[in-house]
This record gives C-alpha cells, structure tokens and sequence, in this order.
C-alpha cells in the first residue's frame, strides 16, 4: 500500500484522533460511577484502553515532532447522565465518535503501519459502541451514508 | 468548556471527493492542441481493490437472501444485515460503476452459494462470511491507495465486525 496524498492531513488527523480520545477518557470517568457488575469492568476496560490510545498518539504526534493537543479543561455532556441507562448511551455516544476520529485517521494515515492501527481501532470503537447497545450501522464513523455524494467527478473516481 | 460532540472531522463525502494526486490533472486542462478528442483518463489503481470490495458485497447479499428463502421466519431479523449490505453495495458501486464483474477484476468467479440446510448451520455460514469479508476488507486496505477509499473500506469492515457479533447473539437467542 501506497497511501496517496489527500486533503486530511496526517498530522491533522492524529489530533483530532487524540482530542477524541482525550474526551472519551472524561466521559468513562464520570460514566463508569454509573455503572455496576460486568458494564462497570467493561466500563474500566474501556478506559484503560483509552489511555493506551492516548499515550500511543502522544508517542506518534512526539515522533513527528508536533505537540499534542492536550485535553480540554472541561467538557460538556449531551446529556444528563444520572443513571445506568444514561450511562450506556454515554458510552455509545463517544464510542460512535471516537470511531469517526479514527475512520478520519484511516484516511489521513501516510503509511500502511498507521492505516492499520487506526482501522482496526475504528473497528474496537465500533464493536464497544454496539456492546453499551448502540444501533447497527452501515458505516460506522461516518455522519452520513456515502453513496448519495458519489456523483462528482474526479481522477480517482470518473463520473461514469 | 468543549461540546462533548465526538464527531468526526466535516468532511466532503467519501466516495466522491478522494483527493487528486499531483500526476492526476485532468486531460481536458492541458494546453489546446490539434486533436479534437482528449486521451481517457488513466484507469483508477484502486480499481481492482473496489471491484472485489463489490463482488465481497454481492456475494454476501446472495447468501443471506438464500437464508431468508430458506428461514422466512429469520426475515425481521436478517432484513437490516441486507439492508447495510445493500448500503455498502450502493457505495462501492458509486466508484468503480454497475457493470463490475468478479472477472474483470482478475477474481475467480465466486462459487455458486450455497445454504445449509439447519437452521444453526445457515447462521453459523452467514457468521463465517462476515468473518472472511472482515479480513477481505483488511486486505484491501493494505493494497488500496486513495484515502478516501480507505476510509470507507475500513468503515465497511467495522460493520461487518459488529455484523458477526450480532449474529452471533442471534444465534445464542434462537
């Protein structure tokens, strides 16, 4: 594999990889107190692999000689989150984000190495996104289906 | 304080919008010259990896409508599984066009499928072809270039991952 040049810059995707992950961490902190029995291990699990995450794109962003974005100071919920039912769509909530963050990292990704540690994260955070009982979808991390926007003509794609 | 919105980042639409390489220019911006018809384009790389992404796609959408000849009663169920694999169809094929066949694009010609004949045993086939389009779609990403192709290949693998657990929790609910 040969990545091409394209519009979403490496380092540009990292970031945003990063400022996501960086999110999903605080969300599992105040989510995970919600939670009870096998959802709160699955709760801490997820965290615990949001750090490894974290720390791997630090290490990336460092390689490439870049500052990593650091976490916001605060963030705001989509919504109250009170309960164990609140806290499962909470979790499914930024797991549904955090696989649009790395289907993005898919496409800015300037090697096969990074290609696949993005793909097969979007693919975790599609899996755990169905787990905390989010729906199926065609195209997860994505906000729309593609096909409807095929239609331009390109190089790498002629209208036909 | 920042929006806990995780979406990814706005974006043009995948299929369409797949960045051009600097050796990509279009024919039709050259200077004007003496020949009245301009050379086609060069043939898209990615073709033969999108083109079996669509027979992947056709062959799984031929499976599962064995299935649901076989288990009308599975049709509430099964029913959403075509409907996403239509949507990935309809993707792909917004790329590489309709008239793909698994020989034009240097495959062998997926065998004729076939449904076994328990209940158990047609899932567990339905399981196993999502598990072999998961890893397919692994392949592709290593051989595929444009990065907007990239993107929706990997999408597409993401869903049939879940697609296997799903079925997988069908089966244990049966």
């Amino acid at each position: 594999m040969s990545p091409r040049p394209n519009t979403h810059s490496e380092i540009e995707t990292l970031q945003a990889a990063l400022a996501g992950v960086h999110a999903a961490l605080w969300g599992y902190g105040v989510l995970g107190p919600r939670l009870s029995g096998e959802e709160e291990e699955r709760g801490r699990r997820a965290y615990v692999r949001y750090r490894e995450l974290r720390d791997h794109l630090v290490a990336l962003l460092s390689e490439r000689s870049v500052e990593p974005v650091a976490a916001a100071a605060g963030y705001t919920l989509p919504f109250p989150v009170s309960d164990a039912a609140s806290a499962r769509r909470l979790a499914a909530h930024l797991e549904a984000g955090c696989a649009g963050v790395f289907a993005d990292l898919v496409a800015g990704a300037t090697s096969a190495k990074l290609r696949g540690f993005a793909a097969s994260t979007l693919r975790e955070c599609a899996l755990r996104h169905l787990a905390w009982g989010g729906a199926l979808s065609a195209f997860p991390g994505l906000p729309r289906p593609p096909a409807r926007t095929a239609t331009t003509p390109t190089p790498d794609a002629p209208a036909r | 304080m920042t929006v806990l919105g995780l979406s990814g980042l706005a974006g043009p639409g995948l299929a369409g919008c797949t960045t051009s390489s600097p050796d990509a220019t279009p024919a039709t911006k050259r200077p004007a010259a003496p020949v009245t018809t301009p050379p086609p384009p060069p043939p898209d790389p990615d073709l033969p990896v999108l083109s079996a992404a669509v027979e992947s796609e056709r062959h799984l959408l031929s499976l599962y409508t064995a299935a649901l000849e076989r288990l009308p009663d599975l049709r509430d169920d099964l029913e959403e599984f075509v409907r996403r694999h239509e949507e990935h169809l309809a993707a792909l094929t917004a790329l590489v066009g309709p008239e793909v066949d698994a020989t034009a694009a240097g495959l062998a010609t997926t065998a004729p499928s076939t449904t076994p004949p328990s209940r158990s045993e047609t899932l567990a086939a339905l399981v196993a072809a999502e598990k072999a389009a998961v890893t397919d779609r692994d392949k592709d990403l290593r051989a595929v270039q444009g990065a907007d192709h990239a993107r929706l290949l990997a999408v597409i693998g993401a869903c049939e991952a879940t697609h296997v657990v799903a079925l997988d929790e069908l089966v244990e609910k049966l």
